[in-house]
Order: structure tokens, then C-alpha cells, then sequence
């Protein structure tokens, strides 16, 4: 690819340009939503520490609620102003290219989210702890960033988040309600399609009782009775490839964005 | 520079062009014209890349503006009718948008900031219409890019802003560069588009400039109603007719643009043909 060609595709100094632009346009919307869950976080926090028990794992929970909550929320606001006819003409004759302009939408809203989000939790959970310390005579402990359940946590996120950042470039309002029920819908034919698979396949399994039903007895998880190692591949394939699906299919997306209306 | 031919695009199932051309040149402020849901708008969406035709060629600068690609964005410049914009103060707004325009003149953006009157710490979602036009308009020359594409630019503006208009839009025309403007203010304009354009029915019925049209159409006032085959088209007003009538001595006169629009859209084969005698006369003075 000679500069020429590659000029039309990416050039260094447009992107921090373009990043620049969409940092600036888009902080107030991180900052109210990161603020609204990190406020719910705390008070779940406060109010889970007297009430948790020796072992409970709410810490994470509350860490994930910012995280994924958050994250898929200022996600599927990414390409709002593609719905707004004003704001999408100056967006689409905006002069960089397709792909510096879904490159920067999936890096403000995934590490542009992200990485705050952790920063502020950590400050979160270290003003939390000292005061529950200081009412309850117990706290949850102080968030750490730096572990691999973190790593795993944002790689889940960087897949999901994917979906909605699309999701908001396609669907023309209510985004984030959309994209759940779409993500709701493939998930119930997955089951579906699955589970007469599984049955086929296992109908002395489900004889020997691996369901069982469950009441509200305090037990959270059915022991497993079931689980082949080829199992992982595919889930962890899934994984991996939901995000470039997703980079791709917004990539295109966005080449095809016209401003119809107005 | 502009080349489109064959160009086709609906709404839905609702066409709207069909096998629409236009060629224009650098160097000019083209005035494009036309009646409510003519495809003004849409015409200068595609020519922008935001709305992508269904058949038909279309190339700006050599480029199909339609796949956008950011050395042709960065020559181009749309001020749309409707517009919105983003909630920062101005001289934020001018730092963080106009290094996308290599070209971009600061010192002649805050003179056009000065002359329409706004400030730099002004907070841009609490301006007016009119002035949020003026500081896009004040954005748009001071790009510096080759294609300014203007809708409906004095729409919100007040009589002061479109006079420093006028007056800026014509100080900022230079031979590289193409101006086209929208309107259906032509009385706010009359003194700045030429050529003209006109769209009608999904087509270009008329592109001519306008030393060509004052050579061959004269105006004028009668007190009777003149005979409409000996005329190209008139108009009641008061006290009379305004008379749009073939120029018998070819020497260029004043044109009233609101009088030539429906002049063409109402009989364009008498302007047609007159403007084709025109052209063979040319052809064969040469």
C-alpha cells in the first residue's frame, strides 16, 4: 500500500485529531454515567457489607456493575449523532476516514471507558472501605486492577461492548434497549436450538436428574453433572470473535450511513 | 470539477431523480434554484457523499463522493440548512475542528467572527439560529476548501448579517474554488449567484451563466398585458406586468432572477429554444 492509499485509510495525526474531537464531545456523557453507577456501586457496597456473608463475592459484582453496566450504556451512545440529521452531516463530512472514525468510536467507549472506570473504582472502593470499616467494623477490601480476573473482565467487555457500539449505530433510537432485546432474542433460539440438541443427545442425563428445580433455599449453583472439554473451545472462540465481528460489520455499517431525513 | 450524469435516487419507492446531469466548473458561486421538493437539498447531499445515489455516476474532484474518502472531505465544506452544533464554546470549537482542514485560515476566521459580531468565549448551544449560521458560514470560508456548499445561507440571518454575507462570500471566491448556494432567497442573492442553476421535475432544466441570459432576456415594464406569444413570459405586479421579452440588441442587461426562475419552470422550451439560437449563434460567430 503506497502513502497515497494509505492516507485515504489512516493517517496518524487525523486519528489524535479525531480522538481529540470525540474526547471532548463525549467526556460529559462518561463522566455522568460512569458517576451514576460508580454511585450505585458505592451504596451497594456500603449497605452489601453488614449484610454479606464470611466468603460472599460482591466485591467483583460491584466492580462488573461499573465495568459492563456502565461500559455498555456509554457504548450505546457511540454513534448517536449519526441519528441526528444536523449532527450527522458534520460527522459523515467529517475528513477522516471510515475507518479512523470506527477505530476512534471503539477506542473512546472501550479503553477510553475501561480505563477510568478501574481508576475510579479503585478510588471508590478506597473511600468506601475505611468508612464501612469505620460504621460496620468490617469492609470488602480494596480494589485491585492489576489481576488476571480484571484482564478476563475487560476482555469480556471489549466482546460485549462491541455489540453495543454497533447496535447504536444501527438502531436508529433506543439503542441500548434494542441491542439487549436482539442479544436476548439470538440468546433464546441459541437455548432453544441447543437445548434439543443436548436433550438428543443426553436424554439419560436428563433422566438422572442434572435440572432439578430451585427454590429460594440459598443454593446458587446446580452441581455440574455435565461438561465435556470441547466444551471450552467454542465458548472461548465465541469470546474472541465477537469483537472483530463486530469491528467489521460497524466498519461497513458506517460506510453505508446516509442522512435521509431533514 | 463536478460531474454527475445519469443519476438516479428515490425515497423509498418515490422517485425523485431520473437520469439527472450537471457539469460545473471552478471559479463560479452557482445558484442552484428550484420549487419546494425539487431535490435542492438532496442534490447537494450527494454531492457531499451523505446520501448515496441508486444508479447513475457522480464524481467531485474525481473522487465518488459517496465513499467519502477523507482527501475529498477535506475539500469540501456543507453549511445544510438544518444544522446543530456540538455544546463547547467557539474558539474550542474552532481548535478542535479546524485542524481537520489543511488549508484552514485563522486570522480570517476571526475576521469574519469580528464582522458577524460573535465572540470567542461565546457558548455555541446558547447562540441564535442566525448566528450559529454566521459562525458556520464564518468556518466554512475560512476552510479554505475548494467546494462550499451552501443551503438556504440567509435564512435566520438579519439584514446587517446578510450584507457581511454577501459582501464576505464574494471576497473569499477565487478560481480554484466553487461556491454553490441553494436559495430561495434570490433577492438576497441576485447580486452573488451566477451561474444559475435550476432544478425541476428530477432535472437540471437550466445551468447557464448569467452574461449569457442578460445577452439573450431583457425585462421590462408594460402597462397592458402584453401578447403572450411575443413575449417569453410575463407577470402581473402592481400597477402592471413585468415582461421577460427576447434582448433584441444583445447588450447585457439586469436580470430579475425570481422573474427567470418561473420563466423556466413554466415555459422552459421557449427558454430553450432561445438559448439554443444563442449558442448557434456563438458557435457560428466563432
Amino acid at each position: 500500500m503506497n502513502s497515497m492509499t494509505l492516507d485515504r485509510v489512516f493517517n496518524t495525526r487525523r486519528f489524535l485529531f479525531l480522538l481529540r474531537w470525540e474526547l471532548y464531545a463525549g467526556y460529559r456523557a462518561l463522566v455522568v454515567i460512569l458517576g451514576a453507577t460508580l454511585g450505585i456501586a458505592f451504596i451497594a457496597y456500603f449497605f452489601a457489607v453488614p449484610a454479606g456473608a464470611e466468603g460472599d463475592i460482591v466485591g467483583p459484582t460491584f466492580s462488573w456493575l461499573v465495568l459492563l453496566i456502565g461500559g455498555v450504556v456509554f457504548s450505546s451512545r457511540a454513534f448517536r449523532d449519526v441519528h441526528r440529521p444536523g449532527d450527522a452531516l458534520r460527522y459523515l463530512t467529517l475528513p477522516c476516514s471510515h475507518f479512523e472514525k470506527t477505530l476512534a468510536k471503539f477506542a473512546i467507549t472501550a479503553v477510553g471507558y475501561a480505563l477510568p472506570s478501574a481508576a475510579a473504582y479503585v478510588v471508590m472502593t478506597a473511600l468506601a472501605a475505611p468508612l464501612t470499616l469505620l460504621v460496620f467494623g468490617r469492609n470488602l477490601g480494596l480494589f485491585n486492577p492489576f489481576t488476571a480476573d480484571v484482564l478476563q473482565a475487560a476482555g469480556v467487555y471489549l466482546a460485549l461492548q462491541s455489540a453495543f457500539v454497533f447496535g447504536s449505530l444501527f438502531f436508529r433510537r433506543m439503542a441500548l434497549a434494542k441491542t439487549l432485546l436482539s442479544a436476548a432474542g439470538l440468546l433464546f433460539a441459541f437455548a432453544l436450538i441447543g437445548g434439543i440438541v443436548f436433550a438428543a443427545v443426553n436424554l439419560d442425563l436428563i433422566a438422572r436428574g442434572a435440572f432439578e428445580w430451585y427454590s429460594f433455599s440459598g443454593r446458587s449453583f446446580a452441581p455440574g453433572t455435565w461438561h465435556a472439554p470441547w466444551m471450552d473451545a467454542p465458548r472461548i472462540v465465541g469470546w474472541i470473535v465477537i469483537g472483530p465481528f463486530f469491528w467489521v460489520v460497524t466498519f461497513f455499517r458506517l460506510k453505508e450511513q446516509e442522512v435521509r431525513s431533514a | 470539477m463536478i460531474r454527475m450524469s445519469g443519476v438516479a435516487f428515490a425515497y423509498g419507492n418515490k422517485p425523485l431523480f431520473k437520469g439527472l446531469g450537471l457539469e460545473l466548473a471552478p471559479g463560479n458561486m452557482y445558484g442552484l434554484l428550484g420549487k419546494n421538493g425539487a431535490g435542492k437539498t438532496t442534490l447537494l447531499k450527494i454531492l457531499t457523499g451523505v446520501l448515496h445515489t441508486d444508479a447513475g455516476q457522480c464524481e467531485v474532484f474525481g473522487e465518488n463522493p459517496a465513499s467519502r474518502p477523507p482527501t475529498l472531505l477535506r475539500e469540501l465544506f456543507f453549511i445544510p440548512e438544518d444544522f446543530s452544533v456540538p455544546a463547547m464554546r467557539l474558539d474550542a470549537f474552532v481548535s478542535l475542528y479546524a485542524p481537520f482542514y489543511p488549508r484552514f485560515d485563522r486570522e480570517a476566521f476571526d475576521d469574519c467572527v469580528r464582522e458577524f459580531e460573535l465572540g470567542p468565549r461565546d457558548k455555541l448551544t446558547a447562540l441564535s439560529f442566525g448566528q450559529k449560521k454566521k459562525l458556520l458560514i464564518a468556518f466554512g470560508l475560512a476552510s479554505n476548501c475548494r467546494l462550499l456548499v451552501l443551503d438556504e445561507p440567509t435564512n435566520g440571518l438579519d439584514i446587517p448579517s446578510k450584507r457581511r454575507f454577501r459582501k464576505l462570500v464574494a471576497g473569499a471566491l477565487t478560481e480554484d474554488k466553487s461556491f454553490i448556494i441553494s436559495t430561495h432567497q434570490v433577492r438576497d442573492l441576485e447580486t452573488l449567484i451566477d451561474p444559475v442553476v435550476i432544478l425541476d421535475e428530477g432535472r437540471i432544466i437550466f445551468n447557464r451563466p448569467l452574461a449569457d441570459i442578460s445577452r439573450r432576456l431583457t425585462v421590462s415594464f408594460a402597462k397592458d398585458e402584453p401578447d403572450p406569444d411575443r413575449v417569453v413570459y410575463s407577470e402581473r405586479v402592481l400597477g402592471g406586468y413585468t415582461v421577460l421579452e427576447e434582448n433584441p440588441d444583445g447588450r447585457e442587461t439586469n436580470i430579475d432572477l425570481e422573474l427567470l426562475f418561473n420563466a423556466v419552470v413554466n415555459g422552459r422550451e421557449k427558454i430553450a429554444r432561445l438559448m439554443e439560437s444563442e449558442a448557434s449563434h456563438e458557435q457560428h460567430d466563432s
